[in-house]
């Protein structure tokens, strides 16, 4: 060993070097004179960079959107509360107000149509909080909406039958194309991409997975391009005019509403324009004064899971993730195999409540966040199709790493990032009891409440939305180029720029 | 007079080493280092060594002028490709001694085993997951569990899943700065992280779910490291606030202490509290590593609890008595020996009492040596 034992500069590894960690690398157009000059602040507090001649040029603000922000752990800022709160119900309530000033100065034609979709697990928690069924939950925030203002009222879970089937459709392709093998390429496992956490967390951290991902897109997004493209041709409105917000469970869904991939250049709008978590309409709801306790019914929009009588709001079976994995198997087993088994049997077998001679469900370490469905032949008893559910961040590391290292023997993976998935979002409506008993038991009882309908209807069921499908799409429904493009997307591993601050040469 | 006696010098590692750790029959020394790499030590006659038969003779510390292992110890293993950038801290599986488990600041975890047999240990498992360098890992007495904190400000918990790889069962985020270590109970099953954050939290597992259990907060700056007393009544704790602080257990709440409304309102499982400190007068400056062992002397009084041993910023490796006091809970905690420039002029990172041979002492240091001492009270 030669270094002296004296005077040495350790490396300061607690500091974080600026930067270091921001995935934004901020692209400056430098000219390339760039010696010798220094950063002026002027009397406005604008930036100028003074070169050696003492010319001055005014510096561009480095600007983060949200998207960027909230996919970044080490954001040097921490104004992702502002940024997160810039998307709000503040945001639905202004444009409602802007709304009727137009409307008072009767330039009714630059008004904006308000679109509201909601989402069944959104229902669920209000429903746990005030006491009411999700039926009337879902007629009252209607009532109350269309008071405010609002022109339309709809169903996440509408969108969501036509991520279901064409989920299921993109999984069948890609299981006949592996011929079932798991591993082979990266077409199978297929994963479920309908939870913004799991996306930004696997664009960010394990790009290696992205492969896998399914591209069909989430019912909130398919709900987002329903409206700003399906009905506003209906409506023949252009679609900038026609303001869609959402009410979701968890504030990842606002990261995902604003992706690039979800903007339309030729009508420079978002599919979805804002997202409002659960709870934050809630607290909209007493800060207009409006409860859900006092609020009359009102009847429910078209693009709703219920039937002509509006007595029932339907459901699709499975967990609050969503019931992709419930569907996908069905229609993957009677479409690959020839096997008839219901999609409400396999969440009935699925969630515990009920054995099935072609289903072997195992929860991994007593986890019911992590369980293996397993559809075995009808003849053989052999696995035919092996699915599982991994909701919870641990579980979702030791899919990561199976993944990666090629241990995986599943078909179809549904993620999501929190435990119990939506019905524990980020965003859903917290018990008055802090402790983690009352907060478990809060969880089940939104989740029992979710799950609990009185009828399931399927998406071939709907017939309101395959009326929609070929009229929007034409005779190929959804084989056609236009249904591809308006229901599929594609992810973006995020490559980390090496800060030459932070290394130690 | 209590001294403490240098018996060995262990010379190999091309650059400061972060951390030591014995195996469970105390024969065997791992260390890891910033030059990439982990070593595995051993006397080469150890009953010789331990017995004190070796070393007549006090070794000089700049007598050797670190050029080579003393004669006594033997290097057994190095493991060069363990990963890309330093390791920063080594421990032996506590049950068999078979397995090792590296962390490094490249954000992996490496567990290693050797099959009876064979000379080299194998990589068998990489456990990733930390968004940037991990600080510590530490396993379970039991053998069955691990625990790794990382700059990421978060404590991750694996299990063994009986085929040599290890399932993350939790991922806890709890702590607001970089957790420097963890540390689990010698007895229950409860782990224990040190933090940037000038906490420390004590981790419980209700029904395969992990969650802070108490928060021990009273250090003023961040805490280094800390070592639990042999009976495990006992935490004592190090900072960069030059302290060393003693915690113990009070108020676990039993069922019938709640009374009707057990489990329905939200109450700290149990506090922790402070019931002594070595002041900030005898450090100079952080103080990085503490260990604990019980009383060396085999007719030890009721009282006595055993030697706290530190390691320091400033070059000094301190020797401390610890007993129970008078009153209460308490205990004291007297300075008994002092060993400026241990590693000559270089922090003392790591000390690790041997867990079988009673007064052997490891440390090591950025001058990049192991040494092993011998504590003669």
């Amino acid at each position: 060993m030669s270094f002296s034992g004296g005077l040495r500069l350790t490396d300061l590894n607690d500091y974080i070097t600026p930067g270091q960690e921001c995935i934004k690398p901020v692209q400056a157009k430098k000219a390339s004179h760039t010696d010798g000059s220094h950063i002026k602040v002027g009397d406005a507090g604008d930036y100028y960079e003074v070169t050696k001649d003492g010319e001055e040029s005014k510096l561009e603000k480095a600007s983060i959107t949200l998207n960027d922000c909230l996919a970044c752990s080490g954001c040097v800022t921490s104004a992702e509360t502002v940024l997160i709160t810039m998307q709000s119900h503040t945001e639905l309530l202004s444009v409602l107000e802007e709304n009727r000033r137009l409307r008072d100065a009767d330039k009714n034609d630059q008004t904006k149509k308000v679109v509201v979709t909601i989402a069944p697990q959104t229902r669920a928690s209000l429903a746990l909080k005030h006491k009411l069924s999700t039926l009337s939950v879902a007629k009252r925030m209607t009532a109350i909406l269309k008071s405010m203002g609002v022109d339309y009222v709809f169903d996440s879970a509408f969108g969501r039958d036509l991520t279901l089937v064409e989920s299921a459709r993109e999984f069948v392709d890609r299981y006949r194309s592996a011929e079932g093998q798991v591993g082979q390429d990266k077409t199978l496992p297929v994963l479920a991409s309908w939870c913004p956490g799991w996306v930004c967390y696997a664009e960010k951290t394990h790009t290696e997975v992205l492969p896998w991902m399914s591209t069909t897109r989430s019912p909130q997004q398919a709900m987002g391009v329903v409206v700003k493209d399906f009905l506003a041709k209906k409506l023949n409105v252009a679609p900038d005019r026609i303001y869609h917000v959402t009410v979701m469970m968890c504030y990842d869904k606002k990261l995902e509403a604003s992706r690039d991939d979800f903007y339309s250049d030729i009508y420079r709008t978002r599919d979805v324009d804002c997202v409002v978590t659960t709870g934050e309409f809630d607290r909209m709801l007493s800060e207009t004064k409006l409860p859900l306790e006092s609020a009359s019914e009102a009847a429910l929009d078209s693009l709703f899971k219920t039937d002509a009588t509006q007595e029932h709001l339907y459901s699709s079976a499975g967990t609050s993730a969503g019931g992709g994995l419930e569907y996908i198997m069905s229609y993957a087993a009677h479409e690959l195999f020839g096997i008839d088994i219901a999609p409400e049997a396999i969440a009935a077998a699925g969630m515990g409540q009920a054995k099935h001679p072609l289903l072997q469900v195992k929860a991994i370490r007593n986890q019911s966040d992590h369980r293996e469905i397993t559809l075995l032949d009808p003849n053989t008893q052999q696995a035919k199709l092996q699915f599982a559910t991994v909701y919870g961040f641990r579980h979702l590391q030791n899919l990561v790493r199976k993944l990666k290292s090629g241990r995986s023997a599943y078909h179809y993976v549904e993620v999501a990032a929190c435990p119990s998935a939506c019905s524990n979002g980020g965003g859903q409506l917290q018990p008055v009891d802090p402790s983690p008993a009352a907060k478990k038991q809060w969880v089940s009882e939104t989740e029992r409440i979710y799950t609990c309908a009185e009828s399931y209807q399927r998406p071939e069921e709907n017939s309101a939305i395959s009326e929609l499908i070929y009229e929007w799409f034409g005779a190929e429904g959804l084989d056609s180029e236009a249904a591809k493009r308006a229901l599929h997307t594609q992810f973006h591993g995020v490559v980390a720029q090496p800060n030459p601050l932070g290394v130690s040469w | 007079m209590t001294q403490l006696k240098l018996a060995a010098e262990l010379v190999g590692h091309e650059s400061r080493v972060w951390q030591i750790s014995w195996d469970p029959t105390g024969t065997r020394l791992a260390s890891c280092s910033s030059d990439r790499s982990a070593r595995i030590w051993t006397p080469i006659l150890p009953e010789r060594f331990f017995s004190g038969d070796m070393t007549e003779s006090a070794m000089d510390i700049d007598a050797n002028q670190s050029q080579k292992t003393s004669e006594s110890w033997q290097c057994l293993e190095t493991i060069d490709n363990a990963h890309k950038r330093t390791v920063r801290s080594i421990v032996f599986e506590p049950t068999r001694g078979e397995s090792l488990a590296t962390a490094s600041f490249d954000g992996t975890t490496a567990i290693w085993s050797k099959e009876p047999g064979e000379e080299a240990h194998e990589c068998i498992a990489t456990l990733e997951g930390h968004e940037n360098e991990v600080k510590s890992v530490a396993w379970s007495p039991s053998g069955q569990l691990l625990a790794t904190c990382g700059r990421d400000k978060s404590v991750w918990i694996w299990e063994s899943n009986g085929e040599g790889d290890f399932d993350c069962i939790s991922v806890l985020m709890e702590h607001t700065q970089d957790v420097k270590m963890v540390l689990w109970h010698p007895k229950d099953d409860l782990l224990v992280s040190f933090s940037y954050d000038d906490t420390i939290r004590v981790w419980k597992e209700d029904d395969d779910d992990w969650y802070s259990a108490a928060t021990l907060t009273g250090h003023e700056s961040t805490v280094w490291a800390g070592a639990f007393s042999v009976d495990g009544k006992y935490l004592a704790s190090v900072s960069d606030d030059r302290t060393v602080r003693v915690w113990t257990r009070r108020n676990t709440n039993t069922v019938e202490e709640n009374g009707a409304n057990a489990g329905f309102y939200y109450r700290p499982d149990f506090s922790f509290e402070c019931v002594a400190k070595v002041p900030d007068s005898i450090h100079k400056r952080a103080i990085y590593s503490v260990s604990w062992c019980g009383p060396t002397d085999s007719s030890a009084a009721d009282g006595d609890l055993g030697w706290l041993a530190t390691g320091c910023s400033d070059n000094t490796l301190r020797v401390f008595k610890v007993t129970k006091a008078d009153a209460g809970d308490s205990v004291d905690i007297s300075l008994k020996c002092t060993q400026e420039n241990a590693h000559k002029l270089s922090d003392v990172n790591c000390v690790q009492w041997n867990p079988v041979h009673p007064g052997w002492l490891a440390t090591c240091g950025d001058d990049g040596i192991v040494r092993i001492w011998h504590l003669e009270p």
